[in-house]
């Protein structure tokens, strides 16, 4: 039977399969035949577009971004496994910020475990308590258009460090603020145009050094004031908007107690 | 190479037929046409559905209010957004949904968490109707979505964290609900999609965790329940966040998208469901995609899919189509306007000349603040030719009384020929397909006395497809009289008079259709024309003591009749009384023109009514001393409270003690209301209102004369 069907004796059967052939393909008003798999070339793509304005490439932030001084960055494995997610305001169990592993970098990749995109603020915190010392990262912004650092974060409140290059309510580019409760109370405000661009590998850092915080972005002091009143140590972390466009990589952290 | 030509022309003529029938006509490609901002802030999850040329909004606003707008087909902006209820406390969980029903009503629904309650209101051409209560209790409630079958019925499904969807229907426009029950096997993520077809058809399509994969899930309605879900994504990779639409003919289509940016995983997918109910899955498009994949068939099943992707780098709304009989049309974009577009829903509306939009509205993230953007697309799509009618009844008369009514059908677009009806209610596949040129004419409703407004909704089809909604007329249904007529003597208790004269008094009770003419039974005269009510109609009487009953007919201007029997008890007689104790007089410490006059222990007899207490007093003040004899005199008479009256029988006689509130200033003229002695009269009056023939007299001295003050609330600004 199979040898009779596999025999290219009826022509006339095999012009008329043709025909149905030609009729599913040209007739079909609906998705393509089970024939044709969800892993087969989709059906429409995108028209040419422009190129990204790329400043660097994603992939991998540039050497010079490395801080000669830093210690051993955390590990990846470590981040996701050891440090903990903070949402604000606080998030359902299956809708909380989600941080990844991508490309050997740290991925803020939305909130819950499709990824979908929010405004909510997410903090990645070290386990170590910290009090001299800070936090450093290289970050690469495709997206979100806010990104930071935290340090001395506890119960009894933080010290963040966020930067913005889309203009906010009151055109900040820099607010490093002290919160406690859930309050924020800025202690440096700059406002004007943003001081980092989206599509290109940053470097920022956030350290305490006695009664004084600092601010570093690629380098240059950004931001130093004192709090005569400091928070107590806590932990140390990296801050952004669970947008799902930021990348972080050679998280250092130093000053652990 | 005959069988070879024969089937090639087989084909051809397939393929000829397959792209003949369409309700649409290509008349361009798809391109973007405006966007704008809806002025909502601190709103997450807005929802959209289409319905009456026009798109309709749901959205949270600000944390506190459950917002409502709607914009036509071919218009930009949403209105001023209408306030439905109260959605308060964080965003992301206080969100609200929205559907049209069949009858052009908008449903919508959304959630209080601290409130614990899922609410619905119905808004129809009378306005918001009143608040329903879905579901009160839950523990967290989240991400309510409402949908309305063909039947009229309504359906809400929601999830609690970590726990499967569930739902709850009405079938009586949200009034009351079932109980709820588990919609599916796993953990529900994200936000459920409803969808509603033809014949009672539903469908909801969601995403769930199987094999530690996010998967997209799709479970129609069989009439009592949800069948078992149908997977339709690969374990192979994650998707998630579908949405579902019917055709108008019941195909059922779901879209939703691949978690992954990249790779044969990513993208938007889609999927119809066979005679055999596999669902084989296209890929439309691959890359990045964020959120829901809007998918939605028009009432000439061409399919629109709308996406946020971010394919330029930064993501964008993106919208294509596919004719219903064509093939997909090249993705065109919203261009970048400034922050991060996420969390999409669109919708698609017609214009009533049949132009096909694409609609949508998302948040917008920049600097800190969330708000929310519309969008719209052309669809270069056109229904021009759909089949559309609106019913008028009885000539667009307001009211009738027919069992039978004039049936007309105007603004006939699309060449109908079959027409289906029901009364109050969208039709449905149980009411038959009539040929028009039949149905000049429908049965009336039970018909009912009382004023009821019936709205009849009318349905058309022809060659071309059928009208997606259902128009309807409302006329009032009036059978009968809704007034009330009773004997009302001005000075008498109700039912008696001391004059020869029935004084019928006829008094609106619901009268919807005017009251048209009034008529003794007795007189030859022409019935009296009325004007207004309420009215009075006088009955002359024979003078003969004793009860008269006599027939009132009446008519309406619908042409209702009604003959109503009112009695009268004509009493001349007045009754006896004396008056043994000079009453007493109570003076109001407020106001000096207040005084209460104390009758104590009066003699009360009235020989046609033994037993009958007073049923008014008769008084008269006057500023010089009383003459008992001298008549006449001018009575004011006073209905006494029987609360106020004391009694006690003796044989015949009755001794009444009783309080008479009096007024001055309805006793007097003003400039006889001066400091000095009053001079008064107080007589007991029978039912009939015959004052008693004697009197009790008395004085009392005002040393001054004041007047009631009246204290008006103090308004500060």
């Amino acid at each position: 039977m199979l040898r009779l069907l596999a025999r290219p004796a009826c022509l006339t059967c095999l012009i008329s399969a043709i025909a149905m052939l030609l009729l599913i393909v040209f007739t079909g008003p609906g998705p393509a035949p089970a024939a044709r798999a969800q892993a087969d070339q989709p059906i429409l793509s995108y028209p040419e577009l422009p190129p990204l304005p790329l400043v660097g490439s994603p992939a991998a932030p540039p050497d010079s971004s490395l801080d000669a001084q830093a210690a051993v960055a955390v590990s990846l494995v470590a981040l996701l496994a050891d440090w903990q997610v903070v949402d604000l305001p606080a998030a359902l169990p299956d809708e909380r910020g989600r941080w990844v592993a991508q490309d050997g970098q740290l991925l803020q990749d939305g909130v819950g475990p499709t990824g979908a995109m929010s405004m909510s603020e997410t903090i990645l915190v070290s386990p170590a308590t910290i009090s001299d010392g800070g936090i450093s990262t290289s970050f690469y912004d495709e997206l979100t258009g806010t990104v930071g650092l935290v340090v001395r974060h506890s119960a009894a409140g933080f010290y963040r460090l966020r930067l913005h290059t889309d203009p906010t309510f009151d055109y900040e580019a820099l607010v490093l603020e002290k919160v406690i409760g859930g309050v924020a109370m800025p202690l440096v405000t700059q406002a004007g145009e943003p001081l980092y661009q989206r599509h290109a590998w940053h470097t920022l850092s956030l350290t305490v050094d006695g009664d004084r915080l600092v601010a570093r972005l690629n380098g240059t002091v950004v931001a130093s004031v004192k709090d005569l009143a400091l928070l107590p140590p806590g932990g140390a972390g990296l801050y952004t908007r669970a947008l799902g466009g930021v990348r972080f990589a050679q998280v250092v952290v130093d000053g652990e107690e | 190479m005959r069988a070879l030509l024969s089937a090639l022309i087989l084909a051809l003529l397939f393929i000829q037929l397959g792209s003949s029938p369409a309700l649409q006509a290509q008349v361009g490609t798809p391109r973007f046409v405006s966007q704008s901002a809806v002025g909502v802030i601190n709103s997450k999850y807005p929802a959209l559905a289409g319905g009456g040329a026009a798109v309709h909004l749901a959205a949270n606003g600000d944390r506190a209010d459950a917002l409502y707008g709607s914009r036509a087909a071919d218009a930009d902006r949403f209105g001023t957004l209408e306030r439905v209820g109260l959605a308060e406390d964080q965003p992301d969980y206080s969100t609200a949904s929205v559907a049209v029903a069949p009858d052009g009503a908008v449903v919508y629904s959304w959630v209080n968490q601290p409130q614990s309650t899922i609410f619905l209101r119905v808004k129809t051409a009378q306005g918001w109707g009143p608040t329903r209560t879905v579901r009160r209790g839950e523990n967290f409630a989240v991400h309510p979505t409402v949908a309305v079958a063909s039947d009229g019925a309504i359906t809400v499904v929601w999830r609690n964290p970590d726990r499967p969807y569930r739902y709850t229907r009405s079938l009586d426009g949200g009034t009351t609900w079932s109980g709820t029950t588990t919609l599916s096997a796993s953990a529900g993520v994200t936000v459920p999609a409803l969808a509603a077809g033809p014949n009672g058809q539903l469908a909801v399509a969601y995403t769930g965790g199987e094999r530690n994969k996010l998967q997209v899930y799709v479970a129609t309605w069989n009439g009592r329940t949800f069948d078992p879900p149908t997977r339709l994504s690969s374990f192979g990779s994650d998707y998630a966040d579908p949405s579902a639409s019917y055709t108008p003919d019941g195909r059922l289509f779901v879209a939703w998208r691949g978690i992954t940016a990249n790779g044969t995983a990513s993208g938007v997918f889609f999927a119809e469901r066979q005679a055999n109910g596999a669902f084989p899955v296209a890929r439309l498009i691959g890359g990045a995609v964020e959120g829901r994949v809007s998918l939605i068939a028009d009432a000439a099943s061409n399919l629109h899919v709308l996406w946020l992707a971010s394919a330029s780098g930064s993501f964008q709304l993106w919208y294509a189509n596919k004719p219903a009989a064509g093939s997909w049309s090249s993705p065109v974009a919203a261009p970048g306007a400034g922050g991060v577009p996420f969390n999409a829903f669109a919708a698609v509306a017609a214009t009533p000349q049949g132009a096909v939009f694409a609609h949508a509205v998302s948040e917008v993230f920049l600097g800190t603040t969330v708000s929310l953007r519309s969008y719209r697309f052309a669809s270069g799509l056109t229904l021009a030719s759909a089949p559309s009618a609106r019913p008028v009844l009885a000539q667009d008369a307001p009211r009738a009384r027919d069992a039978t009514l004039s049936l007309s059908l105007a603004d006939l677009a699309g060449s109908p020929s079959e027409v289906r009806y029901r009364w109050d209610a969208a039709p449905t596949d149980s009411d038959p397909w009539l040929p028009i040129s039949t149905t000049s004419s429908v049965p009336a409703p039970p018909l009912q006395a009382a004023c009821v407004p019936h709205a009849l909704f009318t349905q058309v089809r022809g060659a071309t497809g059928m009208q997606t909604t259902a128009l309807s007329d409302t006329i009032v249904l009036d059978t009968g009289m809704q007034v009330t007529v009773r004997s009302a003597h001005a000075h008498a208790a109700p039912g008696y008079t001391n004059v020869p004269l029935l004084e019928a008094l006829i008094e609106d009770a619901g009268e919807c259709s005017g009251l048209a003419t009034a008529s003794s039974g007795e007189t030859a005269a022409q019935p009296a024309a009325i004007a207004a009510l309420p009215y009075l109609l006088a009955i002359t009487l024979p003078d003969a003591e004793g009860r008269h009953e006599r027939a009132v007919s009446l008519s309406d201007q619908l042409g209702n009749t009604s003959v109503v029997s009112v009695s009268v008890v004509y009493d001349r007689t007045p009754p006896t009384a004396s008056y043994p104790v000079t009453p007493t007089i109570l003076a109001d410490p407020q106001a000096s023109i207040f005084q209460t006059i104390q009758l104590h222990e009066a003699r009360y007899a009235d020989a046609n009514e033994p037993k009958a207490l007073p049923w008014a007093v008769a008084v008269a003040v006057q500023r010089h001393p009383i003459d008992p004899a001298a008549a006449p005199r001018t009575w004011v008479i006073l209905p006494l409270d029987p609360a106020l009256v004391a009694r006690s029988l003796i044989g015949e006689a009755s001794t009444i003690s009783a309080d008479v509130a009096i007024n001055l200033t309805a006793l007097l003229p003003p400039d006889q209301l001066t400091p000095g002695a009053y001079f008064y009269t107080v007589a007991l009056v029978d039912r009939a209102g015959n004052p008693s023939t004697t009197g009790a007299t008395g004085t009392f001295t005002l040393d001054t004369v004041t007047y009631a003050t009246i204290s008006l609330p103090l308004l500060r600004r």
